[in-house]
């Protein structure tokens, strides 16, 4: 492993991120190589995370940009700030100004409202750390126009000129995959796959995230998510629910897991009424049970449960 | 070569060439490697470390590909192509990747010959003589090319089938070839519904905005020259938003006389900008969407008749609609998705699962219009148990299964006005 990505998982970790490989690779990639890095995966596996964790690394300003269909040059880049040019306006009524004066005075920056986009470039200090977060929830004239941006760094305004960036941000763009980016966007950029955490991963997640969780309960939880994963529910929770799960578990005194506290604190990890319904007592009673035969080393049925006895065995292996 | 030997001109050149040839691999195997991509890539390997095999695999990786669907596909060849010495030597065998290199070099030569054969080959199969088809067929063909035709990228034929002219052999579980005379027609009254469709939800946002708004950038502009005093007030009004049409169609038996026309249609939907997508259906559901991005329509239905084989199977829509929803809806379907069944209703399925699904859809999206080719003939009510499942959940029914029926769609959208929910 080279240097610079030693150091990025060691930086990352600092910030309570648990990283793998790839992850720590692609960043220090994207970083390195002054490319965007493009973040897909589910909902709830940290990809917004990233972003975060990186600016808080780097020491430097996190700028978010939230994306939604609709989005245009006015709730991204800059608008003026018409009641503000308005009132002035009335202001200078009765003033000896000529129209050219009052035009070049409400046309100044005190009256710019800086958006996201223009804001990343327009930092004095350092190069910030740009999010674009659901990058696919924005339609295809958007990301046309933000392929422009991220090649030359520079923007336009018809009464200032165009504006160029003294120090370029690091971009970091997430998408959930509900559709398919252009190819212009997925070509400029790093690509880094997040799926859900394995068990190793989780279980170093909890331990970070809640130091004082007791070490048997977490286990226990990370076993079960895991097999939850599996099933075919509508919505999958991430590691995001798990951390909560952990969390009210903890506040509950519980130690250890039985039906009658996951059924009741389902809410957390399940958020869709028909997801609920799959989630029974009877089934919950069933999935401890064959855990627990798990680990007391005997064998147990189901598939699901096959695939996740065996990283199990070999984490307690070790 | 090591870090060291990367930075002479001999040893960047064969990791180059290495990267290049690799790339091509990959391109052949479908994954698209474009040139800008070798340059990235031969930027990344300069800034990790080239013995550690991991490191070098996850640059490559996060450099070439940009879905993880191609990771199986990129693993495999990966695995192939690179050695890696064992034993804890320094130096990887870039110079020689594998055998697997020349083996690969022998087989796209080969293709390429199969290539050139194979055009003959599509020709031929175009002008097999089919009793319903008639002499004009090469005309056609090159009438096809002219409407349909934009120019992009022929997929990979694939399979010995289209070669030998066994083709013939998949499409007729499909009855009848595709009508390519009628497809302009189709076409055009495709244009007209899907714009009928984005008008009903552009009227909604408009009725619903009472009050309207105003355009303040060019109102501040334009009153400029009033000195200040605001004088005109310029307004704006919502763009015509483009409408997300979800096809779901159902080609089971019961569905055979139709199937080749609600394909076609299905094909002139996909033309239409805006997020369409398209599904076919008998006893599970598969996505469709990709296979008519094809510029022509005979190997688009080609594809996809090789690729599902459950053309005359029985109908299970609860199930199908069912799987739609856990893959699919929540990434296809918001609130102002327009979904579009397509089926006769009867069903071998359970009726009660039909009535779930509908209602999950329902809830998600905007309007479920669904049609239905046995509406309207003589004798026909929908009654059976599938369609009687479904209907409260439908906001609109109507016939189609030929082209008056089609024009019969547009002019009752025309007329109505869908009330989305």
């Amino acid at each position: 492993m080279i240097e610079g990505v030693k150091r990025t998982i060691e930086l990352m970790e600092a910030e309570q991120y648990i990283v793998d490989r790839t992850t720590a690779t692609s960043v220090f990639l994207a970083v390195e190589m002054k490319k965007p890095l493009l973040v897909e995966g589910y909902a709830g596996v940290g990809k917004t995370e990233i972003a975060k964790v990186l600016a808080a690394a780097l020491n430097t300003r996190l700028i978010r940009l939230q994306c939604y269909e609709g989005l245009d040059v006015a709730t991204t880049i800059y608008e003026w700030n018409y009641p503000k040019q308005i009132l002035r306006l009335t202001i200078e009524n009765d003033s000896k100004r000529s129209e050219r004066e009052k035009e070049e005075l409400i046309f100044s920056e005190s009256f710019l409202l800086k958006r996201p986009l223009l804001e990343s470039i327009t930092e004095l200090k350092k190069s910030p750390v740009l999010l674009i977060d659901e990058i696919d929830r924005a339609d295809e004239e958007f990301e046309a126009f933000l392929l422009e941006l991220l090649s030359d760094f520079q923007v336009t305004i018809p009464e200032l000129g165009t504006i160029h960036a003294k120090h370029r941000p690091y971009v970091i763009l997430t998408s959930n995959r509900t559709r398919a980016l252009s190819d212009a966007l997925k070509r400029r950029c790093v690509y880094l796959w997040m799926d859900y955490p394995d068990f190793k991963k989780e279980l170093k997640i909890l331990k970070t995230r809640i130091p004082r969780l007791n070490a048997y309960l977490a286990q226990q939880i990370v076993e079960f998510m895991q097999v939850i994963r599996r099933l075919p529910l509508n919505k999958t929770p991430g590691a995001a629910e798990t951390v909560e799960w952990a969390t009210s578990l903890m506040l509950l005194h519980a130690d250890h897991l039985d039906p009658d506290l996951i059924v009741d604190t389902l809410g957390y990890i399940v958020k869709e009424h028909d997801d609920l319904l799959q989630l029974s007592r009877q089934r919950v009673l069933s999935i401890l049970t064959e855990l627990s035969k798990l680990e007391a080393g005997e064998a147990c049925d189901g598939t699901i449960l096959e695939e996740v006895a065996g990283f199990v065995m070999q984490e307690k292996v070790k | 070569m090591n870090q060291e030997s990367l930075k002479s001109d001999d040893g960047h050149k064969s990791l180059i060439n290495a990267i290049i040839v690799f790339g091509t691999y990959l391109r052949g195997k479908g994954i698209p490697v474009s040139p800008e991509h070798f340059n990235q890539a031969m930027r990344a390997l300069t800034c990790i470390d080239l013995t550690d095999p991991q490191e070098f695999y996850i640059a490559l990786r996060a450099i070439l590909l940009d879905d993880p669907d191609q990771f199986r596909t990129f693993d495999e060849a990966f695995g192939s192509f690179w050695k890696w010495p064992s034993g804890g030597k320094e130096e990887i065998d870039i110079l020689r990747p594998a055998g697997a290199v020349n083996r690969f070099i022998t087989n796209r030569n080969n293709d390429r010959e199969r290539r050139q054969k194979g055009s003959k080959g599509v020709e031929q199969l175009t002008k097999l003589s089919e009793p319903t088809m008639q002499d004009d067929v090469k005309g056609a063909t090159v009438r096809s090319n002219s409407v349909l035709g934009h120019a992009s990228e022929l997929p990979p034929l694939q399979g010995k089938s289209l070669y030998s002219g066994k083709m013939v052999k998949t499409s007729s579980r499909l009855t009848g070839r595709p009508d390519l005379e009628k497809q302009a027609v189709i076409q055009r009254m495709v244009d007209k519904i899907v714009k009928q469709l984005a008008l009903n939800a552009a009227r909604r946002y408009k009725a619903a905005n009472h009050g309207q708004r105003y355009d303040l950038r060019k109102t501040i502009r334009i009153n400029l020259r009033y000195g200040g005093k605001i004088i005109n007030l310029i307004k704006k009004k919502r763009k015509l938003r483009k409408p997300r049409i979800i096809l779901i169609c159902d080609v089971s038996r019961s569905m055979e006389p139709f199937s080749v026309f609600v394909l076609q249609m299905v094909y002139s939907f996909q033309s239409e900008p805006g997020r369409i997508e398209s599904f076919i259906f008998s006893t599970m559901i598969k996505r469709t969407t990709p296979y008519f991005k094809c510029w022509n329509l005979h190997l688009a239905l080609e594809k996809i008749a090789a690729d599902f084989p459950y053309w005359s199977g029985g109908t299970r829509i609860g199930e199908s609609l069912a799987q739609f929803n856990r893959d699919h809806s929540q990434s296809l379907i918001n609130r102002r998705s327009v979904v579009v069944v397509v089926s006769d209703g009867l069903d071998t399925g359970d009726p009660q699962m039909i009535s779930q699904a509908m209602e999950r859809l329902a809830l998600r999206s905007g309007t479920i219009i669904w049609l239905n080719p046995l509406l309207g003939t003589p004798g026909y009510e929908p009654r059976s148990k599938g369609m009687l499942a479904a209907l409260p959940h439908i906001d609109f029914m109507a016939p189609v299964r030929d082209v008056s029926t089609l024009q019969g769609l547009e002019t009752i959208l025309r007329k109505e006005r869908l009330n989305t929910r």
